[in-house]
């Protein structure tokens, strides 16, 4: 029981008044970055990555923890009150949820969703502890190829296999690659990509890239459609409590939907949308059995499913975080520019040089599921209020935001047009339907991929077999071709029911 | 929509508009920039002597390989003749880990682009970029504040300038004053 020993120390480091304060302070602003329509927890990690240096890397990551579990926590509670899921891993929520919450019964929708992710966290977190020195025992068997076909791999399967467009989503994953190469290279110091601007010789700054995508983008998105849309109505208040007979509907759904979620958060194919939509699937297809069906009417399951599902997958993609070093949605990506400011790299490594750190930060993700079951439970019909801030303010305060957080990181006027430049990218990427997350991906991976591809080639003196003969890269690329197989199949014949009452029902539920 | 027409496998079928064409065109163009932008990179590009054989061009190389690749299936993509009418609702961001879902209504008709609101954020923000050294976080961020509320909808002046400069205050004092934060004082130089 080494794992148990080690969490139960990490537990007395997370335990700690002031790391306790910042896993509040995290789970706070995570539920309220959360509860805001079109921001999602890697724009809060990216704005306070910058601010945040002055502290000690514990605490940082600490607080990072809660805001990372908060987003997901707090997102279900615009999804179930307003109809408007904050990003995409809560659609699968909306649907149900919203129908709940237009019958009168919002605050037993916020405590579904509320303890599924509280159960989904705490379940995955558990298997993360108890699995991470496995993980790690791989981790260390692999060698620069494999590295390189785990990049691959995620490139593929999340632009191509996941994204609506193969074309679009590689497209992203091409924007992100080329941003990762500007700058000195380290392997050989040649210069790439800079026009020659100095500025640009340390590369693109990870929170330029992020603030710009995520936070300034979607100023812009909400600039470019000001003067439209009707004031949102905020529905239900109450206190959340669950009957015993809800009891008795929600539970299975938990535990059915965390199944969904945990092997999920280990896979690189951009987060938890995926897995919510399995785990809202089965729960309607379990429903047919049921006479009356409940689905269409409000039903737990339907919330009580895709929340647990959902927050699975974020605790097990810190497990793959922490021991492969392996981002498995944006997010992630961000955690790990995080890591990487205090000069942490994660993947094997961390587990025996920083164990103390990856303990603590293992435990205070426990510690930070109870503060938000209690800030959620308790608390959502007062999250809701946030919505009450005018839009205008309120993004103009999310654009000041950006420009310290940017302004901060480097003290560059340069920096600032980046930025810029970046979020009107980002914007237009967002009015085309480009996805975003593979940027993100392509941005933090691309360096690892190439490093690995070089070091692998140099070894084997050019001869490119190297890079598929290992058996694990073999296997990977194997699984990658019939995932593609697949996806392709499951489009082709989506083509039909495409316009049956399932997605016309789903659509309109939307809006 | 236009007149529907039988399609080969008995899909609805009809002639790509403008809505349908525009995500197509934009990747093209973005895919464009970025070939050109890589291209020139690779051919200007010094690479150091005694450079290990995987020298520095080839990633780049492969990568603008993969942009052509896609700038030839998009474009082909673009000259088909007609559509299917199964996407003529786009879900933006839904595959996506953090990309918003949620947006105002009426976002999703492309003519309907309110160019003054978001002509009126960036240049505020490109103001600011170039007032923040000589002017000062204080004041530019406060302009920076009113430019953008004041592009989104917001005309109460007065509480909107008022607001600007808490927020630049607050900003000022914890982060300036409390983390240490180098935030320029500008023309306030002395005065904190």
């Amino acid at each position: 029981m080494d794992a148990l020993s080690s969490l139960i120390e990490g537990l007395g480091a997370a335990l700690t008044p002031m790391n306790l304060l910042w896993v509040c302070v995290g789970a706070v602003l995570g539920t309220a970055v959360g509860v805001l329509p079109g921001l999602g927890s890697a724009m809060a990690v990216a704005l306070l990555l910058p601010i945040t240096f002055t502290l000690d890397p514990t605490s940082a990551l600490i607080m990072f923890a809660g805001v990372y579990f908060g987003g997901m926590f707090g997102d279900a509670t615009s999804a179930i009150l307003l109809n408007t899921p904050g990003t995409s891993a809560a659609i699968a929520t909306t649907f149900e949820g919203h129908r709940m919450a237009l019958d009168g019964r919002a605050p037993q929708a916020l405590a579904a969703a509320a303890v599924g992710a509280f159960i989904g966290g705490v379940l995955a977190t558990l298997v993360v502890v108890f699995s991470a020195e496995q993980m790690v025992q791989l981790a260390l068997k692999l060698g620069p190829e494999d590295y390189f076909a785990i990049a691959v791999f995620a490139f593929v399967a999340t632009s191509a296999i996941v994204a609506e467009s193969v074309i679009r989503g590689l497209t992203s994953i091409a924007i992100g690659l080329t941003i990762a190469m500007v700058g000195v290279e380290s392997i050989s110091g040649a210069t790439r990509l800079t026009a020659g601007v100095p500025e640009l010789f340390d590369g693109i700054s990870i929170v330029v890239i992020t603030v710009g995508l995520l936070a300034l983008g979607e100023v812009f998105n909400v600039a470019a459609s000001a003067g439209k849309g009707g004031p949102e109505q905020v529905l239900g208040t109450g206190r959340p409590w669950l009957g015993r007979h809800e009891w008795r509907q929600a539970a299975p759904a938990w535990l059915r939907g965390t199944a969904f979620g945990l092997p999920f958060g280990v896979i690189p194919a951009g987060g938890a949308e995926i897995p919510t939509f399995l785990a809202y699937g089965t729960e309607r297809a379990l429903d047919g059995r049921n006479e009356p069906r409940r689905f269409g009417k409000g039903a737990i399951q339907g919330v009580a499913a895709p929340e647990a599902a959902g927050n699975a997958t974020a605790g097990t993609a810190i497990g793959a975080l922490l021991a492969l070093g392996l981002p498995t949605s944006a997010t992630a990506a961000i955690l790990i520019a995080a890591f990487q400011q205090y000069g942490l790299q994660p993947g094997p490594l961390l587990f025996t040089g920083e164990s103390e750190l990856v303990w603590t930060l293992l435990a205070s993700l426990l510690v930070g599921s109870v503060v938000l079951l209690v800030l959620n439970l308790g608390f959502a019909p007062l999250w809701a209020k946030l919505l009450v801030i005018p839009k205008a303010y309120l993004y103009a305060g999310i654009t000041v935001f950006c420009a310290l957080g940017v302004w901060s990181t480097s003290a560059t006027v340069v920096d600032l047009w980046l930025v810029l430049g970046i979020g009107a990218l980002g914007w237009v990427m967002r009015r085309y339907d480009i996805p975003l997350a593979p940027v993100l991906i392509a941005v933090v991976l691309g360096p690892l991929a190439e490093t690995r591809f070089r070091q692998a080639l140099a070894i084997s003196q050019g001869d490119a077999t190297v890079l598929v003969t290992s058996p694990f890269s073999a296997v990977l690329y194997a699984i990658l071709v019939l995932g593609l197989v697949v996806a392709v199949v499951i489009r082709q014949r989506r083509r039909r029911p495409a316009r049956s009452s399932y997605n016309a029902s789903a659509s309109s539920s939307r809006r | 929509m236009s007149t529907a027409q039988p399609g080969a496998d008995n899909e609805p079928v009809r002639r790509p508009t403008w809505h349908d064409r525009a995500p197509g065109l934009v990747t093209a163009a973005i895919l464009v920039v970025l070939l050109t932008f890589l291209t020139i990179g690779i051919l200007t590009m010094t690479v150091p002597s005694g450079a290990e054989p995987p020298g520095p061009k080839v990633f780049p190389t492969i990568v603008a390989v993969l942009t052509g690749v896609l700038l030839v299936m998009q474009l082909v993509a673009l000259s088909r003749p007609a559509v299917r009418t199964m996407k003529a609702d786009p879900d933006p961001g839904q595959d996506t880990d953090d990309a918003p879902e949620a947006r105002a209504p009426g976002t999703h008709d492309p003519d309907d682009v309110n160019s003054r609101a978001l002509v009126g954020a960036m240049g505020s923000f490109l103001v600011f970029s170039l007032l923040l050294q000589p002017v000062g976080w204080l004041i530019s961020a406060a302009l920076l504040f009113t430019g953008v509320a004041w592009s989104i909808g917001a005309r109460n002046l007065p509480t909107v300038l008022g607001a600007g400069l808490a927020i630049s205050s607050v900003v000022q004092l914890a982060f300036g004053g409390g983390l240490g934060l180098a935030l320029p004082a500008g023309i306030l130089e002395g005065v904190f």
